[in-house]
């Protein structure tokens, strides 16, 4: 009998064109929307970036070394002595760290072209460069001399920005800045006895890398909002099978059923198991669609399925929860208050729209544990890579909620004698 | 059969029912006939089990069936007012979902949804979506649903609201059919007076939740035999020859149709001299008048005060 009332419930739903639409296709429309279009503010994409550096090298490197080399040895030092400093100077070159380590590296050279110039160009010449850098005459040996003489002054690039482009430029004053105040540490390090070659990579790695925090799998935009509109979209699963329900009463067929001696019980399990089986189904199609066109993927497909039934089976227990509702008051006012109120609010707080994490708090706590929010987070823990202990507190969550919604619905559904 | 004791069911702000009795005989119809609101919808959940009464009882055969409802579900088909259907699933698609959940088996429903759908002609449309269906066509599949566990008594409320004359005749005479050939009992409730007259051995008036008549069509026809129906046909209406006709002592009832005014009075007065005077007084030009025996059109309009379909 269940299954009669299951595979009529499958049927209505294949066959109502507009139901298809908002369970799976407006989701996977808005999935490659917001992925789109917040991809860079969730990734933390760095845009495409085209910076033209005109570098104008007044300074000579091999002069300014050779100087001080000699003057190292002229030192009353011991040999052993001599050949470490040398090698110091050599391996500590500001400018060729700048010029090969930085900009030639893999991190820089496609979003930096630097073109080398005898002079300072025009400032026709100069608006169709990011920005134009002065190595000023001595600076090599201005700087060895304050780090290992403690003489002159620490050196200072001049960086002449193009201010009509200011994001290639804002980089570029980024990169300078950081760098100009590395090499005034490097210039101190060698009177301290520290090795200046351990701390030069440093800031390679600070300019050239995002470090995350997590050795998990990092979650690209999509793949995000895929969670997100998926687990929005499963609630509506919830409204409509309680809209469906109460077409059946409203129509009578309800009352036909009870007169088939099928009871009350066995009439909300058949909405509650056609339910889950809707939910699960839908999340396949659009999880599968998101691996297909998306990339989307699990890194275990086990853990994926069972926290997608534990989600279908609380859609199922909010299904039966607003039927019973809808029975007993007679009207579709909990479906209409469940579809447009309910469900954008556990969307939102769930963090179908924006990552809650980036609002910390309480408000993140509670959305954990709220129904959207648990499924939001134990598919995105899970997509990670963590393995599904890890997610045991937001499956409790969504399975106690289910079971109240079952028990509430098992005390407000109609009675034997109150059908119509 | 089946009766009816003190059938009552009150609401926090409505008594629906108050009191009823009515009996059916196997094999009989029996037509149960009231105005909207009279009561008629809530009896028949009643006496199917599916509202529970305030107080009296329905017995099938001599038992109650308010502990045990099964039982008068087993033999029982409903059709309800409104179309009880899926419209997304096909007419065979319907007939075999309600059959499975009547629990008839799979080899035996093959055979009844071939007959019921032979019974009800759509036999030629069985793979069509309902939704794509006339309304006499889904008024036929809603008789159809009901036949299809072989019920003995059938409770068909108002089965033919809003179809076309074809359809209604078909319905009709299929209801007659099953009960001359099945020898099934009906209870057939209907705003038209002249399908109860053609279908019904017996019949109910039911008003404010009340039976206030019952009896074969001779029985309760005879309320109205010391009257007379006069059925006046005039140009134009108006108002002020309605008033006058109603302040008349002798008219006990005066129902409108523009342009015709139906007038009960007793049988042994003469008013035909009355009519024509307040006409011309009014200077109302009058058509033609007809002198005729009530109908049962006649008596429930004397009875509720009502057309059978106000």
């Amino acid at each position: 009998m269940i299954t009669q009332l299951i595979k009529k419930e499958l049927l209505m739903v294949w066959r109502r064109p507009r139901e298809l639409v908002i369970l799976l296709f407006m989701p996977f429309v808005l999935i490659t929307i917001l992925g789109a279009a917040l991809g860079s503010i969730i990734d933390g994409e760095a845009p495409d970036l085209n910076i033209k550096l005109a570098v104008i090298q007044k300074d000579d490197i091999a002069h300014g070394e050779e100087k001080i080399i000699k003057k190292m040895e002229s030192l009353p030092l011991s040999p052993e002595e001599k050949t470490g400093a040398i090698e110091g100077i050599k391996s500590l070159n500001p400018i060729r760290i700048l010029l090969e380590d930085v900009f030639a590296s893999e991190e820089f050279k496609e979003s930096i072209q630097v073109t080398e110039m005898e002079s300072m160009p025009s400032d026709k010449e100069a608006l169709k460069y990011s920005g134009v850098l002065e190595i000023p005459a001595g600076f090599t040996e201005q700087f060895y001399l304050h780090a290992f003489f403690n003489e002159e002054e620490v050196p200072k690039l001049n960086l002449k920005l193009n201010e009509s482009n200011t994001l290639e430029g804002g980089v570029l004053k980024d990169i300078f800045t950081s760098f100009q105040e590395d090499i005034s540490l490097w210039s101190v390090l060698p009177s301290m006895g520290i090795d200046p070659e351990k701390l030069q990579n440093s800031f390679i790695s600070k300019v050239g890398n995002t470090e995350t925090v997590t050795k998990t799998k990092p979650i690209n935009a999509v793949s995000y909002y895929a969670i997100g509109m998926c687990v929005m979209f499963m609630f509506y699963v919830a409204g409509n099978s309680a809209s469906m329900a109460l077409e059946e009463k409203e129509s009578q067929i309800y009352g036909r059923i009870l007169l088939a001696n099928v009871p009350v019980p066995i009439f909300f399990i058949g909405i509650f198991v056609s339910t889950i089986i809707i939910t699960f189904v839908q999340m396949n199609i659009l999880f599968g669609l998101s691996a297909l066109i998306h990339g989307v993927s699990w890194p275990n497909v086990i853990d994926y399925f069972v926290v997608t039934f534990i989600l279908s089976v609380m859609v199922g227990g909010f299904a039966v929860f607003i039927s019973a509702i809808n029975y007993r008051s007679n009207s579709r006012s909990a479906t209409q208050i469940f579809s447009s109120f309910f469900i954008p609010i556990i969307a939102f707080v769930g963090g179908s729209f924006i990552p809650v994490s980036q609002i910390g708090g309480f408000f993140e706590i509670i959305s954990q544990y709220s129904p959207g929010g648990a499924g939001i987070s134990a598919y995105y823990k899970i997509m990670q890579g963590f393995p599904l202990s890890d997610v045991s507190g937001q499956l409790l969550s969504v399975a106690i909620t289910t079971v109240l919604l079952l028990l509430l619905a098992f005390l407000i559904q109609p009675r034997r004698g109150e059908a119509i | 059969m089946l009766e009816v004791v003190e059938l009552s069911k009150h609401y926090k702000n409505k008594k629906a029912v108050k009191g009823v009795n009515l009996y059916l005989e196997k094999g009989e119809t029996v037509g149960l006939l009231g105005p909207n609101g009279a009561g008629k919808s809530t009896t028949i959940s009643l006496i199917s089990s599916l509202v529970n009464p305030t107080s009296g009882d329905v017995r099938l055969k001599n038992e109650s069936i308010l502990r045990n409802p099964e039982k008068i579900r087993n033999i029982l088909g409903v059709v309800p007012q409104d179309i009880a259907l899926y419209m997304d699933l096909t007419a065979k698609e319907n007939l075999e979902f309600f059959g499975r959940i009547h629990r008839i088996k799979k080899k035996e429903l093959q055979r009844r949804v071939d007959e019921v759908l032979d019974i009800i002609g759509l036999q030629d449309r069985k793979k069509d979506l309902v939704k794509t269906f006339s309304g006499g066509m889904k008024r036929r599949l809603n008789i159809g649903v009901a036949l299809l566990h072989e019920p003995e008594l059938i409770i068909m409320d108002e089965p033919t609201v809003g179809i076309d004359p074809q359809s209604r005749n078909y319905i009709l005479e299929t209801v007659k059919r099953l009960n001359v050939e099945k020898n099934i009992t009906v209870l057939y409730t209907s705003h038209y007076m002249e399908e109860v007259e053609y279908l019904c051995d017996r019949i109910y008036i039911m008003d404010h939740g009340e039976v206030i008549a019952a009896g074969t069509k001779e029985e309760i026809k005879s309320i109205l035999s010391a009257e007379q129906s006069i059925a006046i046909k005039v140009e134009i209406l108006k108002g002020e020859y309605l008033q006058l006709l109603q302040a008349l002592p002798n008219v006990k009832n005066i129902s409108v149709q523009d342009p015709a005014i139906t007038l009960i009075v007793p049988k042994k007065v003469n008013i035909l001299k009355d009519l024509f005077k307040l006409a011309e007084e009014t200077k109302t030009n009058i058509i033609s008048v007809h002198i005729e025996t009530p109908t049962l059109e006649d008596v429930f309009l004397h009875l509720t005060g009502r057309q059978l379909r106000d």
